[in-house]
């Protein structure tokens, strides 16, 4: 029983995600969702990381870009190791954004995709950059929405979102969180929340949540590893590492990154990489590609054709 | 290969020359090309558009635009001012156009593309403002030097060249179609009388005073209401005439109230980014207008 089946108290999904689908990523059982067929493959990540307590990112926050995009390209949307439905980290010291990168990479081998149009969220942004620096040989192309985690600056992540008014774990938090990421609030739907909820109760996403909060491993381990990791990528960005066609695309009122967060991340990728854009929507915050869909879908149908294999 | 077709319309009341080719389902496009005749070192007209044209052409309806005073439109008798080139935007587009378009307007042609949208909203889908100083905030800047020290007479071939040079990037879109074009049209008989007329101070400033008249109406009408129609801003990187912060200014004045307002910058280019990026320029210029679309669907 999964978040695709309507019915048993469930809102009924418009846009629902083609079946979920398994494969072993070095002992890690990965969930990922497919459709369209080739030759340009497009692989889409999430933000959020493992452990979230008041929501849950999952392959479910791009159902509005598989259907419509997958009538011309393959479509591959996997959940992050430790998010979602993917097992969490067999270690304890794998609860860093360097295994999360190594997973997605390992998923793209894996899959025997060819080198793809890697479209990454928030903190997913962060991994699919790093991605595109550390194998090239995968990536054709890089499309960053929204991202804190990869601009320079002082993002806002914390201020907006720190301690929710609603207890861990429920449909109030998940759903007070998502509304103050997003400028359209009648995005946060049922059916959305659904998904949140599937995935905040399922006990293996739990087993994450345990090791991340509840042992500390979030403050201790991932966050300072991370800060490393950044100071070290963004290194890499300013050493003209990051040679793949890059576009970035931020909400104008995302107020947990500010637009000026990505202008910053753009000046700094655009002085190495001429195939460099930065695209802003209005009266769209953190979740442009559900706040304004189609013309988000517009946008990246038009770049993959620019830089795709031909 | 798509040809380009010139005929003249009569629009308010001027002899008025413009190209057009393709067909395509959806709205066409039509293109308002920059500069103020007389007042910049280069001849403006439909010639700066370059390859643009011809490549929307593959897939919908293109037309472009001489204005008054450019190219080979003739600028009449009266007074030169961009209230008069707005009026006579909105009398070309309806004679030539049924339905409402996507316009697009570069430079001068971004402002009076937006004055466009203000007086005759049923005549748009969209408005796209590409690299415009004109219409974006000037915030009291300093000098621009760009145009500082140009050659003269201006009419020559190494004159146009050095104002296309001192607006680009990089020179290399400057080729001989360009050059051939922006020669003829400078010694065109519309832009002969526009010199001619330029040199009094008088009307010089009253076309200069015209353009701030008119981008404060912009910015009041998008302050105290929704401005009318969606809008994209398409800025250059490298834009010697006008920075990326004054244009993105230009498009937080417009997304006060139009909910569907995008704003897109283009790396490695000056003034031109249509000529200098044209790849990537076709690609955000024809995915909101198709977005748009897709949203309405």
């Amino acid at each position: 029983m999964d978040s695709m089946t309507a019915g048993h108290g469930k809102s009924l999904d418009p846009c629902p995600l083609p079946p979920r689908q398994f494969i072993d990523i070095g002992g890690i059982r990965t969930a990922y969702h497919e459709a369209g067929e080739g030759p340009e493959t497009l692989v889409f990540i999430y933000g959020g990381n493992f452990g979230g307590a008041d929501s849950a990112s999952s392959a479910y926050a791009w159902n509005m870009q598989v259907a419509p995009l997958a009538k011309r390209f393959r479509v591959v949307v996997p959940d992050k190791i430790g998010q979602g439905f993917t097992d969490p980290p067999l270690r304890d010291e794998d609860y860093t954004m360097a295994a999360v990168i190594a997973h997605i990479r390992d998923f793209i081998v894996a899959l025997k995709l060819p080198p793809v149009h890697i479209v990454g969220h928030s903190r997913g942004g962060f991994a699919s950059a790093r991605l595109a620096m550390e194998r090239p040989d995968l990536i054709r192309s890089l499309t960053i929405v929204t991202s804190g985690t990869l601009s320079p600056g002082v993002g806002t992540n914390e201020v907006v979102l720190a301690r929710p008014p609603h207890p861990p774990f429920t449909r109030e938090s998940a759903r007070w969180v998502y509304e103050n990421y997003c400028f359209r609030k009648e995005v946060v739907t049922e059916a959305w929340m659904d998904v949140v909820m599937e995935t905040l109760n399922n006990p293996d996403y739990r087993r994450g949540v345990d090791k991340i909060v509840g042992e500390g491993l979030g403050a201790s381990l991932f966050l300072p590893n991370l800060a490393r990791y950044k100071r070290e990528t963004l290194t890499w960005i300013d050493e003209g590492r990051l040679q793949r066609p890059t576009q970035v695309i931020w909400g104008f009122n995302d107020q947990t990154a500010l637009v000026e967060r990505g202008i910053e991340l753009f000046e700094r990728i655009a002085k190495h990489e001429r195939r460099t854009t930065f695209n802003v929507f209005n009266q769209a915050g953190h979740f442009v590609y559900r706040e304004h869909p189609e013309r988000f879908n517009a946008l990246l149908a038009g770049f993959v054709d620019l830089h795709s294999a031909r | 290969m798509t040809t380009l077709l010139s005929r003249t319309i009569q629009a308010d009341g001027l002899a008025t020359r413009i190209l057009e080719a393709g067909r395509g389902e959806g709205p066409a496009v039509v293109l308002l090309h920059g500069g103020l005749p007389g007042l910049v070192p280069y001849a403006g007209g439909s010639h700066l558009w370059g390859a643009l044209p011809e490549a929307l052409a593959r897939a919908r309806r293109v037309i472009a635009i001489d204005s008054p005073g450019s190219g080979g439109t003739p600028a009449g008798d009266g007074p030169l001012t961009l209230e008069v080139l707005a009026r006579h935007a909105c009398a070309a587009i309806a004679a030539a156009v049924d339905g409402p378009v996507h316009l697009v307007g570069h430079d001068t042609g971004g402002l009076v593309g937006a004055m466009v949208a203000l007086e005759k909203p049923a005549l748009l889908a969209s408005l796209t403002i590409v690299a415009s100083a004109a219409a974006a905030p000037s915030g009291d800047g300093v000098d621009n030097l760009t145009f500082f020290a140009a050659p003269s007479p201006a009419t020559t071939r190494q004159a146009q060249f050095w104002a296309f040079d001192r607006m680009s990037y990089a020179h290399h879109h400057i080729d001989d179609a360009l050059l051939d074009a922006a020669v003829a049209a400078a010694e065109s008989e519309a832009h002969q009388a526009m010199l001619r007329r330029m040199a009094d101070p008088a009307a010089a400033a009253a076309l200069a005073t015209s353009v701030l008249r008119a981008k404060f109406g912009v910015f009041r009408a998008a302050r105290e209401a929704a401005f009318p129609v969606p809008t994209q801003i398409i800025a250059a990187a490298e834009d010697p005439l006008v920075s990326r912060d004054h244009m993105l200014w230009l498009f937080r004045i417009i997304a006060q109230h139009q909910p569907a307002t995008q704003f897109h910058l283009i790396n490695r280019s000056g003034s031109f980014p249509f000529r200098e990026q044209p790849e990537p320029f076709l690609q955000v210029l024809t995915a909101f207008q198709d977005g748009l679309i897709a949203e309405v669907a």
